[in-house]
């Protein structure tokens, strides 16, 4: 099989917006590159629903869109994630939803020993207990890797904001989770 | 920073584990850790939650129907699963048609009721059947979606599952999904049973296939094209193939009994209608009719329907017929997948017959709406043509008009 030739982002752009030829492959680029990033924001900032489904599929429309008319892209992730930020506020503004009462949780039973993956759905579920944005500060510090500094730019709030909402956050799963936790840690 | 002794020892883990605590936060941190057995305990669990988050953002990966249906919006090719994470564009190409071989068709033929073995792409060569005695085992087959492709095509893990899932079909009614591939540049292996080692690796293919193995795809994701279509699949660098199962409905014999209304609209040649006489009730068709398939019925019908008309009786000696009664075949085609505004779907009719005036053609056609799975709604209009015998020369008179009622089906 004959390797292929990795292009850069700025490549990728120019196919789609120039190239009718070349303008699904560099989509598909793009999107192999990118879409598993956009896709856990959706799922852990509107929950494991098909929402998140629908608002991922319109980032990636919405990036083609802009992408074909010429829009200057700089930082293609952090584009789509500006797209997807957007649908999913607009979404959760919608719903009116904000945060829900741990009792509407149903926690599954798990075994004492806690699987890393168990602890993952765990903490996803945990996630739908905190503040909308705190929820968001800690999937882009965690889920996407980003700093708090990038985490400001793309949120458009101070610094400092960032940093209480991250950490608030954190603390809170802590304590929400730590029970489970608590488990594992005498085994 | 301006607010850092804001935090609580609690935060100021947090703050250290993301690289973000200042100089001063990360000397208070160290200092209560050494004195708080339950601090190292946070930290330890504030680890644990960002090491479990960040695997479960390697695992996450959009699913391939979520991938094929922004491709398909987009007008892009859809592709298959594995291809997602790495290389997209490589999946769409070689594409190659592809069949059963009469091998495995002499084998389902025995055993199988519903067979339908299909097209595939790629890098290796797939036989697929299934068994699918009716709808509703779509669910099922969607139920049995699961994680998939990172096991059976991962790189390092060379020895496929093989399960026989026929036993299963049979025990528990469960429907077979289940494919033989081809694997690229691997030693050959035995595919003796089940007749598979009749097939040939696809022809003209652009890779060289040098064996056969068997594989299990009862794992794989599958999309569901329409009510009767569910479409396979898979690719990596070891091996690509889409595949679309028709399921195929057991034969059940169906009926529908259709009661129309009629109203006329223009008579050829122009006819003024004496309304005295003439019953409220005297336009009405009714039909039975068999159901070919969806979309096709066939039955018979009669009908009576204002058509003023004089017949001749004896010589000199006409009759004034109000109506005209005709009874004969009649056949519809409902174009159910085509709806229009999410409601109503087009069809179209015809009749032959005979009458006592002579034969009796119609053209139908209009929409219908269907409440429920039962009952359906028609309106339309009809164009009926006569053709009679005046002094030995065949002449015709024709009708155009409303057609409105519903039928049940049984």
């Amino acid at each position: 099989m004959e390797k292929a030739k990795i292009y850069s982002d700025l490549e990728l752009l120019e196919m789609i917006a120039n190239d009718a030829s070349q303008k699904e492959f560099a989509f598909k680029q793009i999107y192999s590159k990118y879409s598993s990033r956009v896709y856990i924001y959706c799922r852990k900032f509107i929950g494991e629903n098909y929402s998140a489904d629908d608002v991922f599929q319109d980032t990636f429309l919405r990036f083609l869109k802009a992408a074909e008319s010429g829009a200057i892209i700089e930082n293609v992730l952090g584009y789509l994630l500006k797209i997807s930020r957007n649908l999913c506020i607009n979404f959760k503004k919608s719903r009116k939803e904000d945060t829900v009462d741990i009792s509407e949780i149903d926690f599954p039973i798990y075994d004492k020993t806690l699987e890393t993956m168990e602890l993952a759905n765990i903490i996803t579920m945990a996630l739908e207990l905190i503040p909308s944005e705190h929820k968001e500060a800690f999937v882009l510090q965690v889920y996407e890797g980003l700093s708090y500094a990038e985490i400001a730019e793309m949120t458009n709030v101070p610094l400092t904001t960032v940093r209480n909402r991250v950490v608030r956050a954190k603390s809170k799963l802590r304590q929400i989770i730590s029970p489970y936790l608590a488990d594992t840690r005498k085994d | 920073m301006s607010n850092e002794f804001e935090y609580t020892n609690s935060e100021l883990i947090d703050l250290f584990i993301d690289g973000e605590a200042s100089l001063e936060e990360k000397k208070r941190l160290f200092e209560v850790l050494s004195q708080d057995d339950s601090l190292v305990d946070e930290f330890q669990d504030a680890l644990s939650i960002r090491n479990a988050a960040i695997k479960d953002a390697d695992f996450a990966e959009p699913p391939l129907n979520l991938t094929n249906a922004i491709f398909s919006k987009a007008g892009f090719a859809t592709i298959g699963a594995a291809a997602v994470g790495t290389a997209a564009a490589e999946s769409t190409s070689n594409i190659i048609a592809g069949s059963a071989s009469k091998g495995i068709f002499g084998f389902l033929g025995t055993k199988f009721t519903s067979l339908i073995a299909a097209g595939l792409i790629g890098a290796g060569s797939v036989f697929t059947y299934t068994q699918l005695s009716d709808n509703n085992k779509i669910e099922k087959l969607e139920s049995e979606i699961s994680s998939l492709n990172k096991i059976l095509f991962s790189d390092n893990k060379p020895a496929y599952t093989i399960e026989d899932r026929t036993n299963l079909n049979k025990n528990n009614n469960q429907p077979i999904v289940r494919s033989y591939a081809s694997k690229i540049n691997s030693p050959i292996e035995d595919v003796a049973d089940n007749n598979i080692d009749n097939i040939s690796p696809i022809a003209n293919n652009s890779f060289e296939v040098s064996n056969i193995n068997k594989v299990d795809f009862v794992d794989l994701p599958l999309i569901r094209l329409d009510d009767k279509r569910i479409k396979i699949e898979a690719n990596s660098n070891l091996l690509d193939f889409e595949n679309t199962i028709s399921v195929l409905p057991n034969k059940v014999h169906r009926f529908l009994v259709e009661l129309n209304g009629k109203s006329g609209l223009l008579y050829l040649p122009s006819r003024t209608i004496n309304e005295d006489g003439v019953s409220r009730f005297g336009n009405v068709s009714f039909a039975v009719f068999y159901e070919i398939d969806s979309k096709q019925f066939i039955g018979l019908e009669i009908n009576n329907e204002i058509f003023p008309m004089y017949i001749k009786y004896t010589e000199n000696n006409y009759a004034h017929k109000p109506y005209l009664f005709s009874a004969g075949f009649a056949y519809k085609y409902d174009m159910e997948d085509f709806k229009l505004l999410d409601l109503v779907s087009p069809y179209f009719g015809g009749f032959a017959g005979w009458s006592q005036a002579g034969a009796v053609v119609k053209a139908k056609a209009g929409l219908s709406w269907m409440p429920d799975a039962r009952v359906k709604f028609n309106a339309g209009i009809e164009q009926t043509t006569l053709f009679y015998l005046n002094n030995t020369n065949l002449k015709q008179a024709g009708k155009v008009g409303f057609n409105y009622g519903f039928s049940v089906n049984f």
